[in-house]
């Protein structure tokens, strides 16, 4: 029933997506054949360091789906505070529910079974253009984007955005 | 002997309110404090060989050996139960006892007190902060001297504590000069008599030396972090006492501080460590807080005594102290014994000063004092000051001592010195005992002659002053020691001196631990009595003895704010430092003091004779005592207060004991009214807290009224939080000496604040009734003493003097100590006599807030002691008091605290899991499960938003569209969902997918 009703979700988000494209990300299936793995294209929030980006992602759904959240994975290199160096998002609606050990997040931020790839989409873009500092994932961004926002990290975000544009049509 | 045991009572008792302070405050300085003794201890060893060339030095050895073995053990324990903060300490402690073992010898640890003494314990103490671990004796007197600096820093962090002597001091502004002279007494030998004497000149130094000394060596080692804190106020008052000071007598002080300084250097140098540890050992939980005072008065040294400065700077403390001790301290000590012979009660006060000559090898001291003496009759003017401060002082030396002191304060610049000599006598027996004793005995003679060189005139007198005190008082102590060796360790009046003078010093703040300050020994001696306060109360046998020795590190540790702290960890250091000042006055009953100071509580016990603190305390101290297994003391203890003595009960170790106790009983009338004395000295609540308590008790008992005491016990908690401490440690001498020095700690910071916190609530939490009975008896006792204290505010001394001296030194702590092993029979009995004298006491309007602390401190002696056994098991039923009362509890504590939390944590989690999701019954409770199809009508009944296009509904959790007939659930936040896609969810979490409200949360509405 869960696999199904996962399943069936994500054919169904899947479908939604394809008939009403969201702004700033398109969605589709790594492999056709898995429903539980999509890969997803960001593009940069316009106004922000990442404009002009666009960023590869994997979604990752578990098989009880929408009970717990799926994991993202940035497959294109991007320097954000709020992505670990090995491209995993780690925002608090990609949690698992429950209280955050760590006491950084609200329960009521975190992964709840109403989410859908759109919705984490939407937080995903959100947190591009306003990271999180106080939960960095990658910490010498955090640091960079308190410090230095328009140097160093500045630098780094661009030089990601341009090779971002250099292996999106790869 | 009564005299003696009072004084050592008071001692214990003054020392009791800085140990818990600084136990509350201190718990983790505590420890440190214990290592700082630890160090002084193994310092002691090199010190010794010096010291025991002066008979002084054997004296005060004893003291130190007793509380360097006390302490080893209590530090031991504390290690134990504080593990890994302790593991410094008990190596430290081991150290210290392998030293201490070596030294056996009451001589080698009198000339280790001595040592230290001379170097000031501040000194010593502030290498033992920083060297604690490394350095031997020698070496930390090295550190000492060569790391001013770092003896800067440790005086700073002593300063703090200090700076609550400062404000003693400061409260007591015009004794500000006095003051001084009170702390250059200290470091003589707890000689704050001496101090006093000299109070003009040696006062200014001995308050630098003396408070910086017992800072040094109460403080560095307890308090760093402590001592940090209190730096600021010491400092300041100290300056302020200072800046007084050097009007009177900058130029005198100059000159002899300069002259002491150096004497104090020489005599520090051999006698810090010893002294230093010793005493340091003894009031390592005084110590804290008269470490703290000491640094104090080193501060205020180098305002004031600028030649002291100069010589020291940062370390100048240490030198101040130093110089205090070597040049006062002597002085003191002659002072006190001649003042107590001379003055108000000649028997009280002869009894006293044979205690303290007991205590610190009556020879030496007595040499010594009888030079310092000289030094005083050149000093009547200083006498006068030191009059003032002197009766800070006395309340702790002894009670008679006390007594005398009061009304000498009160009254003429003689009787000051009467005072000055009891509290010298105190000094000089602690500081003898400990490194007052070496400074007196060795440094009086140095000092004295070096003080009076380099100030004639204050040296001269307080030498004139000391030797006639001197002599008289070790005769005196001799014959004391000789009818009770137990008693006169008990009598502890050299504890008693010190506890008085470092209590006032510490509780008032300024006064007090200006005297203290001024003896470096004193300080110590202080500490020690402050520790014997504490410890008295557990000790109170002990006290006398142990408290003289003790009670000036204790009294310094717990004369500086942090004192009570100091005598918290002293507690078991206090206790050990008790029975090194036992073991120097006699050696019999310091080996049982010893015994109960390694008990630690025992120590405390004794001090519990001292009616004034030991009452609460005292039946704590018993507690411990028994609990420690030192019989002898804790009987005295008991014997001597009754309430305090109810510990005693379980010590009750030998006939001497008792007699000692009676002593105490003596002495802690003494030690109460000198505590108050000091209180109102000081007027600081330090002093209140430390001293108070002690005298208070007595009065307690009186003022069976300890139940307006309770009230107070709040407020007091700090000092009822040092009692409370003491009783958890009485329990276990580990946990005795954590007690206290949380207390001190506390204290440290502030006396008020520490003791409240720790003690006050520990105790009345872990029997309410029997502590609070306990602490009113103690306070009954203490308030026949306190009632001095209580005087001290008021300044209705004389009133409180022989109230203290009667009721306390016989009846009350002997029937408390009948009751006091009982907490059943303590609470009838004390309630019994606190009806009877909490009433008379209580008149006294300013007494309430001593009383308070008294009664604070006396019932959490009472529940420490009581309860030690019962406490035990009362602690473990509640964590949180020994926490709140004692940081030495709560370091024992906080094992099972941590435990608790991280199992709270992991309980949380738990729970959080379980919380969050819910149970199918309480979905089904809470929701309402359908078919849907109804869903139109719900469309056209709910709304009127009305298209049927709206009406179409989707499970936002499958996004699928809601069919009719398809099982629904409607959430109490009315949203609906599929049954099957909302229960899976409500299983993991009971929270609405769309809003996130409970479930459960909105029960009662739709309910």
């Amino acid at each position: 029933m869960t696999e199904l009703q996962s399943a069936l979700l994500l054919r169904r988000q899947l479908a939604e997506l394809n008939k009403n494209p969201v702004e700033g990300f398109s969605a589709g299936l790594i492999d056709d054949n898995d429903l539980y793995r999509w890969e997803v294209l960001i593009i940069g929030p316009p106004d922000t360091l990442y404009e002009g980006g666009v960023f590869k992602a994997h979604l990752t759904f578990p098989k009880d789906y929408p009970l717990r959240p799926p994991k993202m994975k940035f497959i294109t290199e991007i320097w954000h505070p709020n992505v670990d160096k090995n491209g995993d998002v780690c925002i608090s609606i990609l949690h698992e529910p429950g209280e955050d050990k760590y006491g950084y997040e609200k329960p009521e931020e975190r992964w709840l079974p109403i989410h859908t790839v759109e919705t984490i989409m939407i937080s995903v873009i959100s947190m591009l253009a306003d990271p999180n500092g106080d939960s960095p994932a990658n910490v010498d961004a955090a640091k960079e984007w308190r410090e230095d926002r328009n140097g160093e990290f500045k630098r780094k975000v661009a030089r990601c955005v341009r090779k971002s544009q250099e292996t999106a049509f790869e | 002997m009564c005299v003696l045991a009072q004084a050592g009572s008071q001692f214990e008792i003054q020392w009791w309110p800085f140990l818990k302070l600084s136990m509350s405050k201190w718990t983790p300085e505590c420890n440190i404090v214990y290592t700082l003794k630890a160090d002084m201890k193994s310092e002691v060893p090199s010190d010794a060989p010096k010291r025991q060339e002066s008979l002084k030095g054997i004296l005060l050895n004893p003291e130190p050996i007793g509380a360097a073995k006390s302490f080893t053990a209590e530090v031991e324990m504390i290690a134990s139960k504080v593990g890994n903060e302790f593991s410094h300490l008990c190596g430290d402690s081991q150290k210290q006892k392998d030293m201490n073992g070596s030294r056996t010898d009451q001589d080698k640890s009198i000339v280790v007190r001595k040592k230290r003494k001379s170097q000031q314990a501040g000194p010593s103490y502030t290498q033992n902060c920083p060297d604690k671990e490394n350095q031997g004796i020698l070496g930390l007197r090295q550190h000492l001297e060569t790391q001013s600096e770092d003896n800067d820093s440790s005086f700073s962090d002593c300063i703090s504590s200090p700076s609550s002597s400062l404000h003693f001091g400061d409260s007591d502004t015009v004794t500000s000069d006095e003051e001084k002279d009170a702390p250059v007494r200290h470091p003589q030998a707890v000689l704050n008599t001496t101090g006093r004497t000299h109070s003009a000149r040696s006062q200014k130094w001995p308050r630098t030396e003396a408070d910086s000394v017992p800072g040094l060596l109460m403080k560095r080692p307890c308090f760093h972090s402590s001592s940090l804190r209190r730096l600021p106020y010491r400092k300041r008052f100290v300056k302020t006492s200072s800046s007084q000071r050097t009007q009177n007598q900058k130029e005198r002080i100059l000159m002899q501080r300069k002259k002491r300084e150096v004497l104090a250097r020489r005599k520090y140098a051999l006698l810090p460590s010893s002294s230093s540890s010793s005493e340091n050992d003894l009031s390592s939980e005084s110590s804290s807080s008269s470490s703290t005072e000491g640094e104090e008065d080193l501060f205020v040294s180098p305002g004031e005594n600028h030649q002291n400065s100069t010589a020291v700077p940062s370390g100048s403390i240490d030198e101040d102290v130093v110089v205090i001790e070597a040049s006062s301290t002597p002085q003191v000590t002659a002072n006190e014994e001649i003042n107590v012979t001379s003055t108000d009660s000649e028997v009280e006060i002869v009894t006293v000063g044979e205690s303290y000559r007991s205590r610190s090898t009556l020879g030496h001291t007595r040499s010594h004092w009888g030079q310092s003496s000289s030094s005083h009759a050149a000093r009547p003017q200083e006498q006068r000051n030191r009059s003032r401060i002197s009766t800070v002082i006395q309340p702790l030396r002894q009670n008679a001592a006390e007594v005398v002191d009061l009304t000498v304060d009160e009254d003429e610049p003689t009787v000051v010195p009467t005072t000055s000599a009891r509290v010298e006598p105190q000094v000089v027996s602690s500081a003898s005992s400990n490194s007052s004793s070496m400074s007196t005995s060795e440094q009086a003679s140095d000092a004295a002659p070096n003080v009076s060189n380099s100030q004639p005139s204050a040296a001269p007198e307080t030498t004139s002053s000391l030797p006639s005190g001197g002599t008289a008082g070790t005769s005196a102590g001799d014959d004391i020691r000789r009818t009770a060796s137990n008693t006169t360790l008990e009598t502890g009046p050299p504890a008693m001196p010190r506890l008085p003078s470092c209590c006032p010093q510490h509780s008032p703040c300024g006064g007090p631990s200006q005297t203290h300050h001024a003896l470096g020994h004193p300080h110590t001696s202080c500490f020690q009595q402050h520790g014997h306060h504490f410890q008295h109360h557990h000790h109170h046998h002990h006290n006398p003895h142990p408290a003289v020795p003790l009670s000036p590190s204790f009294s310094d540790s717990s004369c500086p704010v942090e004192r009570p702290p100091p005598v918290p960890a002293p507690c078991g250091a206090s206790s050990s430092s008790g029975t090194s000042y036992h073991d120097q006055q006699a050696l019999p009953v310091d080996l049982s003091s010893s015994g109960i100071r390694s008990h630690g509580s025992g120590a405390f016990h004794g001090t519990s004779a001292f009616d004034p603190c030991c009452p609460g305390s005292s039946s704590r101290t018993a507690i411990y005592g028994h609990q420690a297994g030192a019989g002898p003391s804790q009987s005295i203890t008991i014997d001597g207060y009754g309430s305090s003595m109810v510990a005693q009960p379980q010590p009750q170790p030998p006939p001497q004991a008792s007699l000692s106790s009676c002593r105490h009983y003596m002495h802690s009338p003494y030690a109460s009214l000198t505590r108050p004395l000091h209180h109102q000295a000081s007027a600081c609540p330090h002093s209140h807290g430390n001293p108070p308590p002690q005298p208070q008790p007595p009065p307690q008992v009186d003022y069976v009224i300890p139940h307006p005491v309770h009230p107070f016990h709040p407020s007091i908690s700090s000092h009822a939080s040092s009692h409370p401490v003491p009783p958890p440690p009485p329990t276990h001498p580990l946990a005795n000496a954590t007690a206290p020095i949380p207390q001190h700690l506390p204290a440290t910071h502030q006396p008020i604040s520490h003791h409240i916190p720790a003690t006050a609530p520990p105790a009345q939490r872990l029997h309410p009734h029997e502590v609070i009975q306990r602490m009113e008896v103690q306070r009954r006792r203490m308030m026949q003493h306190p009632t001095r204290a209580h005087e001290r505010p008021p300044p209705h001394p004389h009133r409180m003097h022989p109230n203290y001296g009667h009721g306390h030194h016989i009846h009350v702590p002997q029937t408390m100590s009948s009751h006091p092993r009982q907490a059943p029979e303590r609470s009838a009995w004390e309630l019994g006599i606190e009806a009877g004298v909490t009433a008379a006491t209580y008149p006294p309007g300013p007494l309430h807030p001593h009383l308070a602390h008294y009664h604070a401190p006396p019932r959490l002696h009472h529940l420490q002691i009581g309860a030690l056994p019962l406490m035990v098991p009362d602690m473990a039923g509640y964590p949180h008091i020994r926490y709140i009362s004692s940081g030495l509890d709560g370091t024992s504590f906080r094992g099972p605290f941590r435990g608790n939390f991280e199992e709270l944590i992991h309980l949380e989690e738990r729970l959080g899991n379980v919380n969050r999701g819910a149970t199918q019954g309480t979905i089904e409770r809470c929701t309402y499960p359908h078919k849907y199809k109804k869903r139109k009508l719900h469309c056209k009944q709910d709304g009127e938003e009305g298209t049927e296009e709206d009406t179409e509904e989707k499970c936002t959790i499958c996004l699928s569209i809601l069919e009719e007939g398809e099982d629904v659930r409607r959430l109490p936040c009315m949203h609906l969902f599929h049954q099957v896609c909302v229960d899976q969810w409500l299983i993991t979490n009971k929270k609405c997918p769309i809003c996130r409200v409970d479930i459960e949360a909105q029960l009662p509405s739709e309910s």
